[in-house]
């Protein structure tokens, strides 16, 4: 158990270093076992070597001598010179087997008994070799058998000396030799278990690594895994080292994973209740303030319906007047609220930016001609286009417009101009010929109820319109800024994204638009339908579709101000508007028919090409029984102009309002 | 056409001025009051109304909990709801609308405006 927590705490680094050195510790200590042995023998078999030599040139002298008196022996028995040819041989070899047993000799360390067994050799040799000179001075037997006996004696001298001389190394070689066989098989013993060791350390090392790293790193992978696929982790057993360490910083990382996921969860649930109380209170804020000011505004207008004197219908529409003042500030205080809270939702979409102007221009109209000021457009690029909100834009020029009018000076002038910056976006400017705005002033009117003075003059606003128009251009990723000159006017530049131009609308071909009314109607009891659009193929479909229904006299105008002035002619009991009217939009068409007490009770359905969420929320707003878009669901038209021809017959109408498809 | 309007409001000034303004174009009308969602509900069942005015903020309930009663029973589902919201919010509207109002005029409302919309259900 110790030794498994210290493996496992051992760097991975000294782990590979012991499991690599296990084996080879164990190969290294076997080779130089085996190499120390070697040496040994060699030694050995050395000392062996050099005590053979000695015996074998001591037994070579003795040879040597043997041969020469063996040779003389034979001369002298029969005086034939050819038997002194080994003697003579003999003589010859001699001194060099002397000197080889004189080296072997010192060799060994046994010079002693060597140099007396020398000295017989050479005494052997001087008497052979005066017995050769009484042979060959013919001497007789007589004279030679002493000479022969003494050398008998002195050759058995020799012989015994010799045999002395070569015993020590043949004891020495024989013992030497049990040593290295011994040695043999104890290099051929640790070989074998030097190489069963090897083989075990090598298994050991790969078990140490399969258990101490590579299970463990899988694991720690399996872990990863899990982590970033967040699940919980399985339990790893630590360690100090570096695999123990990543382990536990995969533990230390879903701990945190975990906590954070808690903070956030708490941070945006917080978030949620602080939204939803925000929310909550908005609405009821809305609601609180709304409900009252419809029962002033109520009664103001049956006030107004009813017979009254000059003093008291002043008064009402005073009331009037300070009711829809109230009315518009909570409505942009509300928008700013909404928009501060990041709940209002704008509709954002390609709009084409010259109709926009053009029907600004328009709705400010009647406001410029009250103060003789003139309203001029430069806006010379039919198909240029911005991302934004169509009714949010307009009321932000509208804004600007109705500004530049009332802080103008009587008879003066405001310029509404497109451009495209040089940053590709589109600004329109919004200069005026007033008084001009200090430089100081400059940031500080874009600031709510900041009116620079005007609320002790008699000029109108909320005071909100301003924060609420760049609040609204922020909105769509734009910006509204203010420069001025003073005695010289002022410029309001309203930036927004471009978008890609979009398709000029087609030329109208008047000449093929028939201009009055249509059909026959012999009983007299057709209702009255009036089509306000301005586009001849839209007119044709209605009006050939309208030929199929019996009971329905169709009137139709190609612009705003022909419809509304066809509607107070003769009251219709339908009228069915286009929104993108040239001149006039549909949504002011709508606006000016509601504002006339003998219009405003008309139903009003909207057949439109423009089918946006927003527009349509906004149509309904304006009380429009019905919705539908272009290309037109003829079947539509027809439950609807079915309602109107059979409301004879007292059913409610079906309310439906077309919603066209996200 | 005599029909019977049931205007759900709590607030008094608002039927008030809603009765008056009704009355004014369609002298026959007949409407009935509820101050609460839960007596709304049991009085359209009860009259069967040819339109409901509806406040879309009651003491007891919310304008669209009472318009998803209306829609589930059976008796009063054909019957169509105008809502009349104090909240502006296009979120609330357009749910309103979703859960089946017939139309909806934000307070304060032109009573032309108002005319215009309720008319048709009137006859």
């Amino acid at each position: 158990m110790r030794l498994q927590r210290w493996w496992l705490d051992q760097s991975v680094r000294a782990k590979g270093t012991i499991v690599l050195a296990v084996p080879l510790i164990a190969l290294i200590g076997i080779t130089s076992a085996s190499l120390v042995l070697q040496h040994t023998e060699e030694q050995e078999r050395q000392v062996s070597l050099t005590a053979s030599a000695l015996s074998d040139s001591a037994q070579q002298v003795l040879a040597d001598a043997v041969s020469a008196e063996t040779g003389l022996w034979g001369y002298a028995a029969t005086a034939n010179p050819l038997f002194l040819q080994p003697y003579n041989l003999a003589v010859l070899r001699i001194a060099v087997d002397r000197a080889a047993l004189r080296s072997a000799a010192v060799a060994e360390g046994d010079s002693g008994a060597e140099r007396v067994a020398e000295a017989t050799a050479v005494q052997e040799m001087t008497e052979l070799a005066d017995l050769r000179t009484a042979i060959n001075a013919g001497a007789s037997a007589t004279v030679l058998t002493p000479a022969l006996e003494s050398g008998k004696v002195t050759m058995n001298a020799l012989q015994s000396q010799m045999a002395a001389l070569s015993q020590g190394p043949a004891a020495i070689v024989a013992a030497h030799r049990i040593g290295v066989t011994q040695l043999e098989s104890t290099i051929d013993t640790v070989s074998i278990v030097g190489l069963a060791l090897g083989v075990l350390a090598g298994l050991i090392g790969i078990a140490l690594f399969t258990s101490g790293i590579s299970g463990r790193v899988a694991a720690a992978a399996a872990n990863a895994d899990r982590l970033g696929a967040g699940q919980p982790l399985e339990p790893v057993p630590g360690a100090a080292d570096e695999l123990g360490r990543l382990a536990g910083s995969l533990v230390s990382a879903e701990r945190l994973l975990i906590s954070r996921t808690t903070e956030l969860t708490t941070a945006r649930d917080t978030a949620l209740t602080a939204t939803q109380a925000k929310d909550a209170f908005l609405s009821s804020t809305s609601h609180e303030l709304r409900t009252p000011l419809n029962a002033v505004l109520g009664f103001a207008q049956l006030l107004q319906l009813s017979e009254l004197s000059e003093e008291d219908r002043d008064a009402v529409e005073r009331i009037l007047a300070a009711g829809q003042h109230l009315l518009a500030l909570i409505n942009e205080l509300i928008d700013i609220a909404r928009i501060e809270s990041g709940k209002f939702s704008l509709s954002v979409e390609p709009v084409a930016v010259q109709p926009v102007v053009q029907e600004t221009c328009q709705l400010m109209a009647p406001l410029a001609a009250d103060r003789s000021i003139t309203i001029s457009q430069h806006c010379p690029w039919p198909g240029l286009a911005v991302d934004g909100d169509r009714l949010r834009l307009r009321q932000i020029l509208v804004n600007l417009v109705s500004n530049a009018i009332k802080y103008n000076r009587v008879g003066g002038t405001v310029t509404l101009t497109c451009q495209v910056a040089s940053t590709g976006q589109v600004s329109l400017a919004v200069a005026d010929t007033g008084p001009g705005i200090p430089a100081a002033d400059l940031e500080r009117i874009f600031d709510p109820f900041e009116r620079l003075g005007a609320s002790q003059t008699a000029i109108e606003g909320t005071g909100i319109g301003l924060p609420l128009a760049r609040a609204f251009a922020e909105a769509m990723s734009g910006d509204l800024t203010a420069a001025s000159t003073a005695g010289e006017g002022s410029v309001f530049t309203v930036t927004l994204p471009r978008a890609p131009d979009m398709a000029e609308p087609s030329g109208l071909d008047m000449a093929r638009v028939p201009q009055q009314i249509v059909p026959d109607d012999p009983s007299g009891t057709a209702i009255r339908v009036l089509y306000i659009e301005d586009n001849p193929a839209n007119i044709e479909v209605v009006v050939r579709f309208v030929k199929t229904k019996p009971g329905i006299r169709l009137q139709y105008a190609i612009s705003g101000p022909a419809g509304l002035e066809l509607a107070t002619q003769e009251i219709p009991d339908l009228i069915l508007l286009d929104l993108h009217l040239p001149g006039l939009h549909g949504d002011e068409v709508l606006r000016r028919l509601r504002s006339k007490p003998e219009t405003a009770g008309i139903p009003v359905a909207i057949l439109s090409a423009e089918a946006s969420p927003a527009i349509i929320r906004y149509m309904r707003a304006n009380g429009v029984i019905a919705y539908l878009t272009k290309p037109l669901d003829l079947a539509e038209l027809g439950r609807l102009l079915d309602f109107f021809t059979a409301r004879h017959d007292h059913e409610p109408y079906p309310g439906s309002l077309t919603v066209p498809a996200p | 056409m005599t029909g019977v309007v049931l205007c759900i409001d709590d607030d008094q000034d608002n039927i008030f001025l809603l009765q008056r303004v009704l009355k004014r174009k369609h002298p026959d009308i007949e409407l009935h009051t509820a101050m609460t969602g839960g007596h709304g509900v049991t009085t359209a069942i009860d009259n069967q109304p040819a339109l409901i005015l509806l406040d879309n903020r009651l003491p007891d309930s919310s304008g669209e909990q009472v318009l998803r009663q209306l829609a589930a029973n059976p008796a009063t589902a054909a019957i169509p709801v105008i809502i009349l919201s104090g909240d502006s919010d296009p979120a609330i509207i357009d749910r309103l609308l979703a859960a089946g109002a017939a139309n909806f005029l934000v307070k304060p409302f032109d009573i032309h405006r108002f005319l215009a919309i309720v008319d048709p259900y009137l006859g």
